[in-house]
């Protein structure tokens, strides 16, 4: 008698939960749970510190640097004759500022330096300015 | 979706495609979100319950070692924040106060619901499941409506299966006390059935 009454009971339950069916959650539950993920793992992730330009870049600089040295001690080419001298970047050494030479002689090799210097600085503002661009992306 | 499936999506959240963990949530999140409001009573207390499961369950996700089904560890995560919440708000409920020497009527009280339109008699169902006791509403869901066993129940609320099957037993008893109680003329005739 018991366990009929308890069976009764298990069928009228069994019967009345599985009616109430599902709870339904807001429409966009799954986009809302992957962008607070997207937000987590955002602020979690720990900040690296890559170099600007990357170490192949270096190393190709460097080789190139390299191949030049050899190229002037191995060919054995004087400053006059070579591609550099053709250039004449010297003559900016003897720009006359408002109408008056300088009073001392700048060297050519100073001169050639202060070139690739200011050529080197250019490509590192080009490259800062392309990491800038990718880093904040305007939406 | 089978244990495998589950198995496949883990791995690939695991591996960092956060698309496969959608795959989950889509799957997972009626019954988490069905678990979590009969717990908690509150439709936006259950949402926030609900996202709480899966941003925890994605963070341990690597730790889950596929010893129990996916679901069953899911709703163990569910099923503790919800408890969470609870705790956070001192909540009384209803059906603790109800006798359960003697439920007359059950097969009444069938009839008179069968006699309601479905829209209605399950809107009063779900009433009376909401004012059960958390403990009883989730045992109640996860048994009868997820058809899970007494183990993996016990394995999701952290007791004994003993102690489950006596929970069923007054729980089935309590929620049978509720629907009598709605059921009775007075109330019916405020859903215009008296």
């Amino acid at each position: 008698m018991e366990k009929d009454k308890e069976k009764t009971l298990n069928n009228f339950t069994s019967k009345i939960i599985k009616e109430a069916g599902f709870e339904m959650p807001c429409h966009n539950f799954t986009e809302t749970v992957l962008a607070k993920l997207e937000k987590k793992t955002s602020k979690d992730k720990p900040m690296v510190y890559a170099p600007l330009i990357p170490s192949f870049v270096w190393w190709v600089f460097g080789c190139l640097t390299l191949a030049i040295f050899a190229y002037v001690l191995i060919a054995n080419v004087g400053f006059e004759s070579s591609w550099l001298a053709a250039s004449r970047l010297n003559n900016l050494a003897s720009f006359n500022l408002f109408g008056k030479p300088l009073a001392t002689e700048i060297p050519n090799m100073y001169v050639y330096g202060s070139v690739v210097l200011a050529l080197l600085v250019l490509i590192q503002i080009s490259l800062l300015k392309m990491y800038f661009n990718k880093s904040y992306i305007r939406y | 979706m089978s244990l495998k499936e589950d198995q496949h999506y883990i791995s690939r959240t695991i591996a960092g495609d956060t698309n496969a963990f959608s795959v989950l949530i889509d799957r997972y999140k009626h019954m988490v979100y069905t678990l979590a409001i009969r717990m908690v009573k509150n439709k936006e207390v259950a949402e926030e319950v609900a996202q709480d499961t899966f941003l925890k369950a994605f963070q341990k996700l690597p730790a889950f070692q596929g010893d129990a089904k996916f679901s069953t560890w899911l709703y163990k995560i569910g099923y503790h924040r919800s408890l969470d919440e609870l705790k956070k708000k001192h909540r009384q409920f209803e059906a603790n106060g109800i006798e359960l020497s003697e439920i007359r009527g059950i097969a009444h009280t069938e009839e008179i619901l069968e006699s309601i339109e479905l829209k209605e008699r399950r809107s009063i169902i779900k009433h009376t499941i909401q004012k059960l006791a958390p403990d009883d509403a989730a045992v109640l869901t996860l048994f009868y409506f997820e058809e899970l066993s007494l183990e993996e129940i016990s394995e999701i609320t952290g007791t004994t299966s003993n102690t489950i099957k006596v929970r069923l037993f007054r729980s089935r008893k309590r929620l049978a006390a509720l629907l009598v109680s709605k059921l009775e003329p007075e109330t019916l005739k405020s859903y215009g059935k008296g």
